[in-house]
């Protein structure tokens, strides 16, 4: 019984193995998103705008880059926003599309998580937050976008760093083991409400 | 290592130390602080960088927890000089439901190491850029570049604040006596372990590297035996425990201490954590416990019903087995269910363990409703199933009277604690439920066993006397202790309750008494007095509820100490401790014979001992925490603290004069 308690407790705590089809979520222009009907590999990217590590990643161009790489690969691009009303980060739905389109990013859909409700599902801890579902919409990786975390990130050049999400994706499409599937998640906190 | 640096930063800082460089960002500003104002040749030379920030903001340690970065430093040196640091001092929590973050709030001063090589020029310059990220609520990073040169010239020094901060948050690399890093085998939480000599407040475990424990779970500290132990949440990366380490922190009255923890592939698995005694240990306390608890004088009458029960059925052995199954049932159940409400007390956050009903005024009165009940029960001549269950047949359907008296038993048996019960239930209690349950189960087992194994082995029964009238005067007889455990019942309650209400529950007993005297009369003939009798007594059991009182009213204030700061529990002088509550009678049993025996009482007098009782008689969850931090979910317990910050001997919960006597030469 014992044993049988602490292999359920294994299972339901291993973290890559979580799944994401049963959740949906409403997108920023009102249309519902059901993650079991996307048919490709999903990649998830908690954002906020106003947070430095953000503003770094968008003012080298690196996290367009990771954007238009995943799309050359026919990968869905969801940005998620778990800032509360009120707190940092946050963008009232109807200005998420152009706000984003005005920093050069183009995601599949934006979802306004103004509730905080797919963050803590997710366990999103910091912004950016990178999660890749493959396409069983199993949780794949998780972390960070790139190895530029820690003490050198303000002076790292974030273009020359290992991204982690091109890494993952050229192994997902060349069917090999994925050479990594979680790390540190580094930037600031999600402002939960 | 780092406490000779903080010495020699004491000693030259408030004398010469002064700043030489500063830098000015929008939420923070950063200052150079130099050990003096020489460099030597060929030697290790403290530099010290302080980072103020505007009030409320923080920055981060090298481990920012789950967000954030710490501060980084870039040197440029001459030629044959070599930067290393900073050495990072303790941090603080700084949480961010449901996030947390390790930092500093409003300032850190950061200690460098500057190598020299074996020749200095007389004059020479070290370039510094730094990048540190201030947050509240929003981060903003900030940053700044300069030099300073050498020799110094313009200098302010660090404040005795400034040196306090350094102090109190320097990690030291002292091993910690007894340090073992335990891993759980439920691959959940692992411990860390280790003696300290004094009290511990709060403690905490900062780990320097990131996947190794789950930063905003709480870290749960508990004090068993000579060693403290610190349970820590695991993430699911269940990383190699071989590679832990990181800072430990410790709150004491005497300030903070912080040690650095490595594992070094020290990590033991334990089988079972925390308790002194195992799981299977635990559960044969518990059958063994039960067992005993039948001879309680409280359980003991109603038990014996159960067997004149058998006895008169000797001669149907089939319908022993089924009573005796129905019997235990029953009690199980009501075990059972005593289990569960103490699980939905503790789900709620309320501490209880066995006995907490007699806390309760209102659940005491209920029982001396119901041992006088009882009591005249046994010296009338009422028949039990007509008394319970309203049908005067006996045979099969007296089942549901066996079910019942299984259920009374327990009832009636929850005033008393029986030898090995209270080590059992105490570890039952801190398990999680699916550990709980078992030992209820085998307490009340053992509780069942002596009536399970009459009833499966009728030739037993035939060891027993033969039926007759000597039963009914027995079962009259019964009355007695009955009587007196309402007796007894009663004196509790009189700590709980004023004169007014304990009068009331006087009344209520007579109630009881005139609702048997009823029950008891002949039927008459006239089916209008018969129905007036009936209404009679329906309204005395309405009314009875009256009697009833709602909440404690006790006059006067608890004539011991009730009131214990947990957090400190300790004592200066040698000091025997007594937990104890009116309704524990193994505490009062205990109290007359040998505590209050003159021969004790002079011992601790003539050797300076000082005598405490915390008394446990109406619920207090200052007393049931230090319980629980003993291992225990009730009274008594017995401690002796010999008063130099050793932790306490526990004495066993069945005293004799003479154990005492050298458990207290031993001080």
């Amino acid at each position: 019984m014992k044993k049988l308690i602490v292999l359920l407790l294994l299972v339901s705590f291993n973290a890559s193995a979580f799944n994401i089809k049963d959740i949906n979520f409403i997108n920023s222009e009102g249309k519902k998103v059901d993650f079991s009907q996307i048919d490709s590999e999903i990649i998830f990217e908690w954002s906020n705008l106003e947070c430095p590590y953000v503003k770094r990643h968008y003012g080298s161009n690196n996290m367009q880059t990771t954007q238009k790489f995943a799309k050359s690969k026919n990968v869905i691009w969801i940005t998620v926003i778990s800032s509360a009303e009120g707190k940092q980060g946050y963008i009232p739905p109807s200005d998420a599309v152009n706000t984003f389109a005005s920093f050069g990013s183009f995601p599949d859909h934006i979802l306004v998580d103004k509730n905080g409700d797919l963050g803590k599902k997710f366990n999103a801890k910091t912004t950016p937050h990178i999660f890749i579902a493959d396409k069983n919409k199993d949780i794949v990786y998780q972390g960070a976008i790139d190895d530029a975390g820690g003490t050198k990130f303000w002076t790292t050049d974030l273009n020359q760093s290992t991204n982690f999400v091109k890494k993952v994706l050229n192994d997902i499409k060349s069917n090999k083991p994925l050479s990594v599937s979680k790390t540190r998640p580094y930037g600031c906190s999600v402002k939960y409400g | 290592m780092k406490l000779k640096f903080f010495i020699l930063i004491s000693l030259f800082f408030s004398l010469l130390a002064q700043a030489t460089l500063s830098i000015n960002d929008s939420h923070s500003r950063l200052n150079f602080y130099p050990e003096s104002n020489e460099i030597n040749a060929n030697s290790e030379n403290i530099l010290t960088i302080e980072i103020s920030m505007d009030k409320g903001w923080h920055t981060y340690w090298i481990n920012p927890g789950d967000s954030g970065d710490p501060a980084e430093f870039e040197w440029e040196l001459p030629e044959g000089f070599k930067m290393s640091g900073p050495i990072w001092p303790s941090p603080d929590k700084i949480p961010f439901p449901p996030l947390m973050t390790y930092g500093f709030d409003d300032q850190v001063i950061l200690p460098f190491i500057l190598k020299t090589p074996k020749i200095v020029p007389k004059q020479f310059e070290i370039g510094l850029k730094a990048n540190w990220l201030v947050c509240k609520e929003i981060c903003i990073p900030q940053s700044g570049s300069g030099k300073i040169k050498f020799p110094y010239q313009n200098v302010n020094s660090l404040s005795n604040d400034q040196l306090k901060e350094i102090k109190t948050r320097t990690v030291q690399k002292i091993n910690l006596k007894n340090f073992k890093v335990i891993s759980d085998n439920n691959f959940e939480v692992f411990n860390l372990s280790f003696d300290f000599p004094s009290n511990i407040y709060e403690s905490y475990f900062f780990p320097y590297e990131y996947g190794f424990i789950n930063y905003a779970e709480p870290q749960h500290l508990s004090k068993i035996n000579n060693s403290y132990n610190l349970e820590i949440k695991k993430t699911a990366d269940n990383k190699n425990l071989n590679l832990l380490s990181g800072v430990l922190s410790i709150k004491t009255q005497d300030g903070i201490f912080n040690y650095e923890i490595k594992s070094d592939s020290k990590v033991l698995v334990q089988e079972s954590n925390i308790n002194e005694i195992s799981f299977f240990t635990a559960l044969l306390f518990a059958l063994i416990g039960g067992l005993i608890l039948n001879l309680m004088p409280c359980v003991f009458p109603v038990l014996s019903l159960k067997i004149f029960n058998f006895i008169e059925k000797s001669d149907s052995p089939k319908e022993v087995k089924a009573h005796g199954l129905i019997f235990a049932s029953g009690a199980i159940l009501t075990f059972l269910l005593i289990c569960s409400v103490i699980l939905l007390f503790k789900y709620f956050g309320i501490q209880v363990g066995w006995g907490f009903q007699l806390q309760s005024p209102i659940f005491l009165t209920l029982l001396i409703f119901l041992f006088i009940f009882l009591s005249g029960f046994f010296i009338s001549s009422l028949n039990l199933n007509v008394a319970f269950t309203g049908n005067a047949v006996s045979g099969s359907s007296g089942y549901s009277s066996s079910f019942f008296t299984g259920f009374l038993a327990v009832i009636v048996a929850t005033p008393c604690t029986a030898p090995f019960m209270g080590s059992a239930l105490g570890l039952a209690l801190l398990q999680p439920s699916y550990q709980t349950y078992p030992i209820f189960l085998s307490l009340a087992l053992g509780f069942c066993l002596p009536y399970l194994v009459l009833s499966f082995n009728p030739r037993l029964i035939s060891f027993l006397p033969k039926p007759g009238p000597w039963m009914e005067n027995l079962k009259q007889f019964m009355a007695f202790p009955m009587g007196l455990t309402a007796i007894w019942l009663f004196w509790i309650l009189s700590a709980q309750l004023n004169r007014f209400d304990l009068s009331l529950v006087l009344v209520g007993s007579l109630v009881t008494i005139f609702i048997i005297w009823l029950s008891n009369l002949n039927k008459s003939e006239s089916q209008v007095l018969n129905k007036v009798k009936t209404l009679l007594i329906i309204s005395s059991i309405i009314s009875l509820t009256f009697f009833v009182p709602m909440s404690s009213s006790s006059e006067e204030s608890s004539k011991v100490e009730t009131i214990i700061d947990t957090n400190d529990f300790e004592f200066q002088n040698p000091t025997f401790v007594n937990f104890t509550a009116d309704w524990c009678i193994t505490c009062k049993v205990n109290e007359a014979r040998v505590l209050k025996s003159s021969t004790v009482l002079e011992y601790l007098d003539t050797n300076k001992i000082d005598y405490i009782v915390y008394d446990w008689t109406e619920r207090n969850e200052n007393i049931s925490a230090v319980l629980e931090s003993y291992g225990r979910s009730g009274v008594p317990l017995y401690l002796l603290f010999k008063g130099d910050g050793t932790d306490a001997i526990i004495l066993p919960e069945i005293l004799t004069e003479t154990m005492v006597l050298n458990a207290l030469r031993k001080l």
